[in-house]
């Protein structure tokens, strides 16, 4: 479901465009411009670079090239490539950080841990 | 031409504002403010006061519309809410209720 | 010594010299200033001044300190580098990590809090490969800059078990109940903290007086006065560590197989207590 071409009707925040206040929708959404209020989707996120969203964002999947401030939450994949920028909490099954990205914040996989070291650390 | 996209299933509670074209299929809730055009698809929904140089209703909306250039309202648009534009097109079809005021173009 | 090899034979093409093979353990702390390669069990701290890389079967349960860390295994600990941590897609991780570079490859798995791009030179401290920084159950190191504390309680066995099967119940059998209270499901972990080096003085401070080691509670005390010049203790310990790699669970040196006055088992020793 992470397939682009799911909707053919393609969203997009433009780049000289801001959004305040919540958005919630069921296809993949690109935001090139400003999104201030939480992003609730049943798709997949695209955060280019430039792309700035503040805010709290629950998705199926995103890729992070731009900068957000906020908890990301990912029912499959969260990407952050080279050049983005995050502070915030991320939670997916997967996460990955590329070389060159910048985050700062927590990190929650299902780390799947051999018994014995589980309760290594009370986490 | 319109940069920015509301896909059809997307909702937006709040404001969007920008100085590029906007084009809505979904729902946005609040308030448009743009110094480009907007246009309201069919299917689109647009429950706020729409400021901008141009808009183009397809759609629904429901809220006032401070057009500086033109307001279009196309066939099949249902538009509630008062108009301000210097040029006003209602179209056969459109469904309209409200007042319109073409005074100085505001 | 087996256990501790030093694979001096350069066809082995990798820079890494030294290596804890697969099917053994070591307790306690590994401080180094060369290559390290864990492929075995390691419970404590390790400290290096050059690159950890935990091979995919290692483990390591404690702190890690060094300048460049790679894991393709498991830690369990919080690491601090100076200069970069990759996690490979098979590396399994629970612990903060702290490096001015950070990248988390498809498929690994991390659960703690990420710091990146704090320079050095903002911790001077921690600019000397290896420095002696508390992290986790690290302790100022009273053979040599605090001679003066309580004597040592008389040296133990070597802690080097070579048998695989005992791992398991090893790793249970030390380990003693997690006195702490379980926070609970972090998701994702929300604590907002100053610094991990904040976090990690405080752990310091918050040990001091646990009933870990006779001698302990002095040097857990002395921990925090020795933060601050650790360059001239770090100075001392060079001397004595000849060579590259020295474990200092009181055993086990590979330079001079020398065996060093131990200090008790901890069951607790590596252990990572919860914050909060």
């Amino acid at each position: 479901m992470v397939a682009p071409a799911m909707n053919p009707s393609h969203c997009l925040i433009g780049l000289r465009m801001t959004v305040r206040g919540a958005l919630v929708g069921e296809e993949d959404l690109v935001v090139e411009g400003r999104v201030e209020g939480n992003i609730t989707l049943s798709g997949h996120l695209l955060i280019a670079e430039g792309g700035v969203v503040e805010s709290d964002v629950e998705v199926e999947s995103a890729d992070i090239h731009g900068h957000v401030i906020g908890d990301v939450a990912a029912a499959v994949a969260i990407t952050i490539h080279p050049g983005a920028s995050v502070h915030g909490n991320l939670r997916a099954p997967r996460i990955v950080i590329e070389d060159g990205a910048h985050f700062k914040g927590g990190v929650d996989m299902d780390v799947d841990l051999p018994e014995g070291l589980q309760r290594a650390r009370g986490r | 031409m319109a940069n920015t996209v509301i896909g059809s299933t997307i909702v937006i509670d709040g404001e969007i504002s920008g100085d590029e074209g906007l084009v809505v299929h979904g729902t946005v809730k609040g308030k448009i403010d743009l110094a480009e055009k907007i246009e309201v698809a069919q299917g689109g929904v647009v429950e706020a006061t729409i400021a901008a140089r141009v808009v183009t209703v397809h759609g629904v909306v429901a809220g006032d519309i401070h057009a500086s250039e033109r307001a279009d309202l196309r066939p099949e648009s249902q538009v509630i809410g008062d108009i301000r534009s210097p040029r006003v097109l209602i179209a056969d079809g459109a469904i309209f209720k409200g007042s319109v005021d073409m005074g100085n173009g505001g | 010594m087996a256990a501790i090899q030093r694979q001096a034979n350069p066809k082995h093409g990798d820079a890494i010299a030294t290596v804890i093979s697969e099917g053994t353990q070591v307790v306690g702390r590994v401080d180094g200033r060369e290559d390290l390669r864990i492929q075995g069990y390691v419970e404590g701290t390790v400290n290096l001044s050059e690159t950890l890389v935990i091979d995919n079967g290692g483990v390591v349960v404690g702190g890690v300190r060094v300048r460049e860390l790679v894991v393709h295994g498991i830690l369990v600990g919080d690491a601090v580098a100076s200069g970069r941590i990759v996690l490979h897609p098979t590396a399994r991780v629970v612990g903060d990590l702290q490096a001015p570079r950070i990248v988390v490859q498809p498929g690994a798995a991390l659960r703690g809090q990420l710091s990146m791009g704090e320079t050095e030179s903002e911790n001077p401290q921690e600019a000397s490969g290896g420095g002696r920084q508390g992290m986790g159950r690290w302790r100022t190191s009273s053979r040599v800059a605090a001679p003066a504390v309580a004597p040592r309680a008389p040296a133990r066995p070597v802690r080097v078990t070579r048998s695989a099967a005992a791992r398991p119940s090893g790793i249970l059998a030390r380990r003693t109940p997690e006195p702490v209270a379980e926070p609970g499901p972090r998701i994702p972990p929300q604590r907002a903290r100053p610094s991990v080096r904040e976090s990690i003085r405080e752990q310091i401070r918050e040990r001091a007086p646990a009933p870990v080691e006779v001698d302990d509670e002095a040097e857990a005390l002395e921990a925090e006065d020795h933060d601050l010049d650790h360059d001239g203790e770090q100075e001392a310990l060079d001397l004595e560590v000849d060579d590259g790699i020295d474990v200092d669970d009181g055993t086990i040196t590979t330079s001079n197989g020398k065996k060093q006055a131990a200090r008790p088992r901890v069951p607790a020793r590596g252990k990572h207590s919860v914050e909060g």
